[in-house]
């Protein structure tokens, strides 16, 4: 080989090793110390009606890796404020089945009706648990994200422009009483929407895997009790113009729908005990959202305390 | 409709082909496979959930058109629905897999769909097995370009496939190799050296309120490959920089770098061979996207251990932890010589194998404006580490006389079920088992044989431990075979050592097939085991079942 | 419905205006030999004479009972046939670097060659491994067969003996 080719062979391979070294200092972020953001500021100015999310949060009480999520969840309410409000479901599956009553860890049933209807339509657990919605968007096939997965959805829903308003207001003071619920269209609408309107439950106190450990004491946040009115909810209209109002008064029985539940824990779920009793009704929260019948996606949600003292 | 697209251009650029030469011939190649199953609910085995399709299917189709330098190919799936051990994003049907390569004068351009791996595997693999459900394939352009005799070089920029869908990350990669022994100078040199050089970086947008996320992820490795005689070693180097999740939680985001060392050597001359493999891994896994799930990991950090194939050897399989694991595996291939004492007639092969993997010192490594936890921990320590798995196990293989065949293992494995399995620290602890297997195959008449194994698992429960594992197994496998074109078997796994006494039993399964050219039949019936297994922080449950199955693969 | 029908159509329009031949040829696609240096499959040839290509991995049992199988024998092929046989390892770097020391423990003459992606595999159609195809002297694949079970071997030789000269 002449000595001259060589000469030209060798310059090949300095440009050919010289781009590579190019391509690799671009492309490549180092992030040193302060690892934080300024975070996010949130309107002040109530008198505005502001876009709120719905996160539910798909868990149970025997996953090791649900706390992370449910704590992934604290942090955007959060961050947010009431811009985002979240739902814990316990659909059945291995990680939910309660102990029987004679155990002394985990023998608590919170499994739903309500919560295996959602998980039996948008099958989030037979990918494994955690996992979550972000308003439901994606569905079908890009709905199940996962926990790290929702911070960035939020960002992008919350910019979107409000299309209803709900107003709750409850008069509940003990064992019964009524939610009233007024929607109003803020814009003209040609799709069809379904409102569904539910109780959650906060700051049970009950067992929980937490990764490494059994955690006695462990607190459970928005955890779904009942929906009021049917799982998927009950239509609102097909057509909107702005300003349309729609109203509707729903009661609320507490022991009545405590047995409900057990009735399905008893007669329904798969080994369930029927301990899902015992509400707090000071921790119990009425959330309602509204979603697009095309496509499940949920365009607002609306959070109140169901006793309003 | 990009579909249809990438269809109709095959057609137009391959007609157009045919038309400018007329000597290569346009060829095409294909293969298929369908794999159906049947459901019934059997309550014995835990089968409670019925499946309201009642069967359920996957399949696909590849197509391969070559015409001279010129290359095009697509793959058709469809999972009308995935078969319960898939995971059930495996929705619908559709062509998720489609490329174009042509090659001309040492460069190589590939468009569409295609697998890659740098070295081995440690910062890229892209890569397809339809046994586990895995294909990252990544969806792009490749450039690999050799510019002279002993330098490659690759280039390449794409989206991986998650199921029918692609990443939001885009991965950018280089890599270098180069044959020094191709270099003028060094030919002569007695030891035959290839080193290379791997670069990957992930783009995404930082989307985060909270957090900085770097929106630019790199990870590099240098690798080389040295032979001297019989020696042969090869190491590589992989380090990944600041890769935190982009979790809202402070405790989640972990910006530490992350690194992998793997070094492996061997020896081997007619008769004898040895291996020692050893790698060290601290936060390294890679992925497409900074979510942590299993369909955007796009780098490689394979298990050390022996990948059996018998079933007892393989109920408790290990997975390497790319949090922070150190592990080694270490083998003796012997060929006993014919006519010796212990050799026999025949001659007798020996297979000693020993692996072992635990935690690395000081845990993984952890980095953000709370907590730091970086540190460079020794590579190589076992002694006071958490032991993940242990195995060690003696296979021997000996041709008896002439109709009788037999292979025979003994192992000891330990196997950390809380850490392999995602479970609770204490739950079921360390298991012990000692398993022992005898394959024999007895030749009938020509072209009829018959082939037995039987197989023990003797288990362990950890002492400390909350719970207690499965016990002991038997299982018993007969399979008639007539060459060359039929097999029938009947299998048996009883779990009779359970202390659940309604958990003793018996998993049976038959299965007929016909095998003629590249064309396969298979039917099968029976009952299926359940499994656990857990990657990227989720554990899945694959569930026992009961049912037919059918089989059905060709190539054309 | 459309998008299930248009590959197969494709296929049929493409065979309809294509002289094709329906033997297939080795792909032109790029594996690893022992020391770790790249070569075109497309090149593999034997002066003519019969090769036998076979998919194998350490972790194969019917592999390598048909490769150490063949082993006992292959001088006997060798001396009547002339064929020569390629055994393509798809052994990822789970397994890649026992390859050598038990090809060597083992005693084989094989060329033996590394396919760790399963590039090769998929541009021949491999799905399962042990897969084992005979190449004639046109470089064209006339017999191909999948498992292995005592007797395959006698059969494969039939093949062998037909195609040789």
């Amino acid at each position: 080989m002449s000595h001259q080719v060589f000469r030209v062979m060798k310059k090949k391979f300095k440009y050919c090793l010289f781009a590579c070294i190019l391509l690799a200092f671009h492309s490549c972020d180092v992030i040193d110390g302060n690892y934080m953001n300024s975070g996010v500021t949130n309107p002040v100015d109530t008198s505005n009606v502001f876009k709120k999310l719905l996160i539910e949060d798909f868990t149970g009480h025997r996953c090791p890796n649900c706390p992370s999520a449910a704590a992934e969840l604290e942090a955007l309410i959060n961050l947010y404020e009431d811009r985002v409000i979240g739902i814990a479901i316990h659909p059945h599956s291995n990680f939910s089945i309660p102990n029987p009553l004679s155990s002394s860890q985990y023998t608590y049933d919170f499994r739903t009706e309500d919560g295996d209807n959602i998980d039996n339509i948008f099958q989030m657990t037979s990918g494994g648990l955690p996992v979550g919605m972000v308003n439901r968007i994606g569905f079908d096939g890009n709905h199940q994200l996962s926990k790290d997965e929702w911070g960035e959805k939020v960002q992008a829903e919350l910019e979107k422009e409000p299309v209803f308003k709900i107003n709750l207001s409850s008069d509940f003071t003990s064992i019964s009483g009524n939610i009233s619920v007024e929607v109003e269209a803020l814009t003209d609408l040609n799709n069809s929407y379904n409102i569904v309107v539910c109780l959650t439950e906060n700051n049970i106190i009950e067992w929980q895997k937490d990764n490494n450990i059994d955690n006695e004491n462990y607190n459970h946040k928005h955890v779904l009790r009942k929906m009021l009115n049917s799982t998927f909810g009950e239509n609102i209209g097909d057509n909107f113009n702005s300003g349309d109002i729609w109203t509707k008064n729903f009661t609320v029985n507490i022991s009545e729908l405590e047995n409900q539940n057990e009735n399905y824990s008893l007669n329904t779920s798969f080994m369930g005990n029927g301990n899902c009793t015992g509400w707090i009704e000071d921790n119990i929260e009425a959330i309602a959202y509204i979603y697009d019948n095309s496509n499940y996606e949920i365009v607002q949600a609306e959070k109140i305390h169901l006793k309003n003292n | 409709m990009k579909n249809v697209f990438s269809l109709i251009f095959l057609v137009f650029t391959s007609n157009y082909l045919v038309a400018q030469d007329e000597n290569s011939n346009l060829q095409i190649q294909g293969n298929f496979e369908t794999n159906l199953q049947s459901y019934f609910i059997d309550s014995s085995i835990g089968a409670i959930e019925p499946t309201d399709e009642r069967v359920l299917n996957n399949a696909y189709l590849n197509l391969r058109i070559t015409k001279g330098n010129f290359t095009s190919g697509l793959r058709y799936e469809s999972y009308l629905n995935a078969l319960k051990d898939y995971d059930p994003q495996y929705k619908g049907n559709g062509i998720p897999f489609k490329f174009a390569t042509f090659s001309a004068d040492r460069l190589e351009v590939t468009v569409g769909n295609y697998y890659e791996q740098f070295g081995s595997g440690l910062v890229l693999r892209t890569y397809e097995d339809k046994g586990l459900g895995v294909d990252n394939a990544l969806d792009g352009l490749r450039l690999k370009y050799s510019p002279f005799n002993g330098l490659y070089l690759t280039s390449l920029i794409g989206k991986s496939r998650s199921y029918f869908d692609y990443s939001d990350g885009i991965i950018r990669g280089a890599d270098v190799e180069i044959i020094l022994n191709d270099i003028k100078g060094l030919e002569k040199s007695k030891i035959y050296s290839i080193i290379g050089a791997s670069f990957v970086s992930r783009f995404q947008s930082d989307n985060n309120p909270t957090f900085v996320l770097p929106e630019n992820v790199a990870a590099f490795a240098a690798r080389a490959n040295l032979q001297f005689g019989n020696i042969n070693y090869y190491g590589e180097y992989a380090h990944k920089i600041n890769d935190p999740v982009g979790s809202m939680v402070q405790s989640e985001n972990n910006y530490a770098n992350g690194k992998a060392i793997v070094n492996n050597i061997s020896y081997s001359q007619k008769g004898l061979g040895i291996t020692f493999e050893s790698h060290f891994v601290d936060h390294m896994e890679f992925r497409s996207e900074r979510a942590k799930k299993k369909e955007y990991i796009i780098n490689y950090i394979p298990t050390l251990s022996k990948q059996h194939t018998y079933t007892l050897l393989s109920l408790y399989p290990c997975a390497t932890q790319p949090e922070g694991e150190f592990g080694f595996n270490s083998n003796i291939f012997y060929k006993i010589p014919k006519n010796t004492l212990l050799g026999g007639k025949y001659g007798t092969k020996l297979n000693v194998n020993f692996a072992r993997s635990n935690s690395i010192s000081g845990g993984t490594s952890f980095l953000n404006d709370i907590d730091s936890l970086t540190h460079n921990a020794p590579l190589f320590k076992i002694k006071g580490e958490t032991l993940y798995f242990s195995d060690f196990n003696i296979e021997i293989n000996k041709k008896i006389n002439r109709d009788i065949k037999g292979n025979f293992v003994l192992s000891k494995q330990t196997y950390n079920r809380d850490v392999l399995e995602g479970k609770t620290i204490g739950e079921y602890g360390i298991i012990t088992s000692t398993i022992a297997v005898a394959d024999i195959s007895y030749k009938i008449k020509k072209g009829h044989t018959i082939r037995m194994e039987l197989q023990t698992l003797r288990s362990e429960d950890d002492p400390n431990a909350e719970k207690k594992g499965d016990g002991d197994w038997h299982m018993l496998l007969a399979e008639y075979t007539i060459s060359p074109n039929w097999f029938v078997s009947i299998q048996d796994m009883y779990n009779y050592g359970n202390y659940d006494e309604e958990k003793r039993l018996h998993y049976l399964n038959t299965s007929l097939g016909f095998l003629k050219g590249a064309n396969r039949f298979a039917i099968g019936y029976g009952k299926k085991r359940a499994g656990i297994y857990c990657v990227g922080g989720i554990c899945k449950e694959v569930p026992s079942s009961n049912g037919f199955s059918l089989n059905v693969s060709s190539s054309f | 419905m459309i998008k299930k029908i248009l590959p197969i159509l494709i296929t049929l329009f493409l065979i309809s205006t294509n002289s094709i031949s329906q033997d297939k040829n080795l792909p032109s696609v790029k594996v690893k030999d022992l020391k770790g240096k790249s070569i075109d499959f497309q090149n593999i040839e034997n002066n003519g004479d019969p090769i036998v290509i076979s998919f194998w991995a350490t972790w194969c049992k019917p592999c390598k009972k048909e490769l150490n199988t063949i082993a006992d024998i292959y001088e006997d092929w060798q001396e009547e046939t002339g064929v020569k046989l390629v055994a393509v390892s798809i052994d990822d770097s789970r397994s890649v670097s026992k390859v050598r020391p038990y090809v060597n423990a083992s005693g084989w003459d094989y060329d033996i060659y590394i396919d760790a992606n399963k590039n090769l595999a998929r541009a021949m159609g491999v799905s399962t491994v042990p897969h084992t195809f005979l190449i004639n002297e046109d470089g064209k694949i006339v017999y191909e067969h999948r498992g292995y079970v005592d007797g395959d071997e006698e059969k494969l030789f039939e093949q062998i003996r037909k195609i040789t000269k």
